[in-house]
C-alpha cells in the first residue's frame, strides 16, 4: 500500500513532534518533511512530492501558515493541506476557504482527532467546523459583533491609530470611532486599549499582518 | 413789475447776501463731487449751478456797485438791472431748490458708497492685522490692530512692512516665534498667536502687496491639544504593539502547556496499555505493540528535555534549498538590517522558487555588495534562460512591491540568463 505523504509546518516544537508521532504511528502516512517556519514552506513541496500538509497558522516568526498555503496551492493544486490552530479567529475560516484549504481542524475544540480528519481529508472530503466556538470578551460573547467590527478590532490590536484604520479599511474616521465605541458599550471595556488586549488574548481578533512600526 | 434797479438799497442788499449763500453752496456742492469721485452728470450740474451763482453775483454786484457810486451799469450788470425784480427773485428761489435737491441726493450717495474713510474704519474694527504696501516696502493702508501688533513685537508702529517682515523672519525680538517656514507664526506676550501671510494682490494693472496678521490662538491651542493627545496615543500603540508580541509569546507557551498535557496522557494512556499488557496472558501479550508506544512517549520526552535552538531565517531558507536540492552560492554578507534583510531574503526566496520550477538548475548565486547609501544585491543561476521576456506576475510582481515599499528598484533581465538585481538605499529601511 502506497502511504500518503505527509509535510507537517508547525513553529512549536513540542506540536510538531505530537504530530510526527501521530502521522508515524499510522501505517497510512509517511512523514516527509517537519518544518519549523511557514515562510518557506511551499519551497520544500516543489521537487518531492507531498500529498497531505499539516499547517499551523500563526507562527512566532511573523510568518502565517494561511499565506504559506495560498502559494503551496498555486504551485502544486493537487496538494491537500489541513489548516490546525488553537486560536478562535473567525476570519480565518473564511480565509482559509478562500484560498483553498481542504480541511480545518481547531486543536483544543474539535471533536474529531487529527487523524481522522486526515484519513477523511485525503479520501476527497473537506473537513471544517461548523462554526467558531464562541469566546467570552468582557461581558460578550464574540458571536455579538459584526464582522466590520471584528475588522477594526484586529487592526486596533496591531496598534495603529483610528487614522490609519480608516485608511486600510476604507471608511472614515468617524466611522471606526463609532464602531470603538459600540464595542466597548458591548464588551463593558473602560477603553480601546483593555478591548484590544482582551481581543488579542481571547484570540477572537488577530491580525496577521506585521505590526505597524 | 418794478425793475431791479429801481429796488431799494436795502433789498438789493437782501437779493447781494442770498445770491452769495447760492454761490457758496454751489461751491461746496461742486467740492463735494469731486472729492467723492462723481464724474457724470452730477458733477455737470453742480458745474452749472456753480457758473450761475456767480453771473447773478456778479450782476447783482455790478449793480448795487454802479448804483452807490452814481455809474450806468453795463453788460451784465444792465441786464440785471433791467430784469424785473420777481423775475430775479424766483431765479434765485429756484437756484436754491437745485442747490438743496443736489446736497440731498450726495446725502443719499454718501450712504451707500464706501469712502475711504469707511474703509479704514472698518479694517480697524478687524480682528486681524492687516498692511497693504507697495514693493518697496512702503504702506498704503495699516489697520491698528497691525500697528499694536508690530508695537507689541518690535516697539514701534509699521513704518516699513519690507523691514517689518525681514525682521520677522529673522526672529530676532524677545516674542516667541513658533513657525518661520512656509509662514511665520508669533506668540506675542499677551499671550495671542499670530500667523502672518504676504500675497500679491493686481489692483487697477498694479501689483500691491498684501499682510495679514490672523489671530490663530484658538486653532493653536486646539492644535496643541491634539499633539498632546495624539503624543499619549502614540505611547497608548506603542504599549500595544508591545503587549501584542508578549500576547503572541504567551499564546505560544499555552499551546506547548497544551501540548505537554497531551504527552502527559500519552504516558497515561502507556501506562494503561503497560498495565493492561500485564493483565493479558503471557501468551497474548503484543510486546511490539507496547514498545513502539513507550519509544514515542520516551523520544517526545526526551526532546522536550532538551533545550531546541531556533533557526535563523537564513538557516530555514538554506534548509528549504537543500530540500529542493539548490545549493545557494553566496559572495557577501547577508545584511543585519531587518528591513534589508528581509527584502534579500524574500528574492533568494523568490528566485529559488524560480531555479526549481522554471530553470531547472541546481545553483542560485547571491552577490551582495554595498556602499555607504546604496545595498546592491544580484541573483543568477546555472538553470535554463527564460525564452523570452520576463512578465512579472505573482512572486515577482509581490517582490517588487516588497523592494518597492523599502525605497529600492529592481531590475530582471532575460538574456544571456535570468538575472534579478535589487539595489536598497541604506539607512531608510
Amino acid at each position: 500500500m502506497t502511504k500518503t505523504k505527509v509535510m507537517i509546518v508547525d513553529d512549536q516544537f513540542i506540536s510538531r513532534q505530537l504530530f510526527e508521532m501521530i502521522v508515524n504511528s499510522s501505517e497510512a502516512y509517511e512523514m516527509v518533511y517537519s518544518v519549523e517556519s511557514a515562510a518557506f514552506a511551499d519551497t520544500f513541496v516543489l521537487k518531492h512530492a507531498i500529498d497531505l500538509v499539516l499547517m499551523d497558522i500563526l507562527m512566532s516568526d511573523g510568518s502565517n501558515g494561511l499565506d504559506a498555503a495560498a502559494r503551496i496551492k498555486k504551485h502544486c493544486p493537487e496538494i491537500k493541506i489541513i489548516a490546525v490552530t488553537s486560536m478562535p479567529e473567525a476570519s480565518w475560516l473564511k480565509k482559509a476557504r478562500a484560498i483553498g484549504i481542504d480541511s480545518f481542524w481547531y486543536k483544543e475544540a474539535s471533536k474529531e482527532s487529527i487523524l481522522q480528519v486526515m484519513d477523511r481529508t485525503i479520501a476527497g472530503e473537506s473537513v471544517y467546523p461548523d462554526s467558531v466556538q464562541p469566546v467570552k470578551l468582557g461581558i460578550a460573547t464574540s458571536t455579538e459583533f459584526t464582522e466590520r467590527e471584528l475588522e477594526v478590532l484586529r487592526i486596533m490590536t496591531t496598534g495603529v491609530s483610528n487614522a490609519a484604520i480608516a485608511k486600510q479599511l476604507c471608511i472614515s474616521e468617524s466611522t471606526v470611532k463609532n464602531h470603538i465605541h459600540h464595542m466597548l458599550e458591548k464588551t463593558g471595556c473602560e477603553s480601546r486599549t483593555a478591548l484590544a488586549i482582551q481581543a488579542r488574548v481571547s484570540g477572537i481578533a488577530i491580525s496577521l499582518e506585521p505590526c505597524a512600526e | 413789475m418794478s425793475r431791479y434797479d429801481t429796488l431799494s438799497n436795502a433789498t438789493q442788499g437782501f437779493f447781494g447776501v442770498f445770491a452769495l449763500l447760492l454761490m457758496a453752496g454751489a461751491v461746496y456742492l461742486l467740492v463735494s463731487v469731486c472729492s467723492m469721485r462723481r464724474r457724470d452728470w452730477r458733477l455737470a450740474f453742480s458745474v452749472l449751478l456753480t457758473a450761475i451763482a456767480v453771473l447773478l453775483l456778479q450782476g447783482i454786484g455790478d449793480v448795487s456797485n454802479c448804483k452807490v457810486n452814481g455809474f450806468t451799469p453795463v453788460n451784465l450788470g444792465k441786464m440785471t438791472g433791467a430784469m424785473p425784480y420777481g423775475v430775479l427773485a424766483a431765479l434765485l428761489t429756484l437756484m436754491a431748490s437745485a442747490e438743496a435737491a443736489l446736497l440731498q441726493h450726495l446725502r443719499q450717495q454718501r450712504k451707500t458708497m464706501l469712502t475711504s474713510m469707511s474703509v479704514k474704519e472698518s479694517l480697524d474694527a478687524l480682528p486681524d492685522g492687516i498692511c497693504f504696501f507697495h514693493a518697496d516696502g512702503q504702506p498704503l493702508l495699516v489697520n491698528m490692530r497691525m500697528n499694536r501688533i508690530s508695537a507689541e513685537l518690535f516697539g514701534t508702529t509699521l513704518l516699513n512692512a519690507d523691514a517689518f517682515l525681514q525682521s520677522l523672519r529673522h526672529g530676532e525680538e524677545k516674542a516667541e516665534f513658533l513657525r518661520t517656514e512656509p509662514t511665520v507664526i508669533v506668540r506675542t506676550e499677551d499671550g495671542k498667536v499670530w500667523d502672518f501671510r504676504v500675497r500679491t494682490l493686481t489692483v487697477r494693472r498694479a501689483a500691491v502687496q498684501e499682510l495679514i496678521a490672523y489671530d490663530v490662538t484658538e486653532q493653536h491651542h486646539l492644535g496643541e491639544e491634539l499633539d498632546a493627545r495624539n503624543a499619549a496615543l502614540k505611547r497608548v500603540n506603542e504599549r500595544l504593539r508591545r503587549y501584542s508580541r508578549e500576547v503572541e509569546r504567551s499564546t505560544m507557551e499555552k499551546e506547548l502547556l497544551t501540548a505537554k498535557m497531551r504527552v502527559h496522557d500519552d504516558v497515561g494512556r502507556s501506562l494503561l496499555a503497560f498495565r493492561a499488557y500485564l493483565d493479558q496472558p503471557m501468551a497474548e501479550r503484543n510486546r511490539d505493540a507496547l514498545l513502539l508506544l513507550w519509544r514515542q512517549t520516551v523520544a517526545v520526552l526526551r526532546n522536550e528535555a532538551s533545550p531546541v535552538r531556533r533557526c535563523s531565517d537564513w538557516e530555514l531558507l538554506s534548509k528549504a534549498a537543500q530540500s529542493v536540492d539548490v545549493q545557494i552560492v553566496q559572495d557577501g554578507e547577508v545584511p543585519e538590517n531587518d528591513r534589508e534583510r528581509a527584502v534579500i531574503i524574500a528574492a533568494v526566496h523568490e528566485c529559488l522558487t524560480n531555479t526549481v520550477k522554471h530553470a531547472k538548475g541546481n545553483k542560485l548565486y547571491l552577490k551582495l555588495c554595498s556602499n555607504e547609501t546604496v545595498l546592491t544585491a544580484t541573483l543568477t543561476n546555472n538553470g535554463i534562460p527564460p525564452t523570452g521576456a520576463i512578465c512579472e506576475t505573482g512572486g515577482l510582481l509581490n517582490l517588487r512591491n516588497t523592494v518597492e515599499t523599502a525605497g529600492g528598484t529592481m531590475k530582471t533581465e532575460a538574456t544571456p540568463r535570468f538575472l534579478l538585481r535589487i539595489e536598497l538605499p541604506k539607512g531608510v529601511c
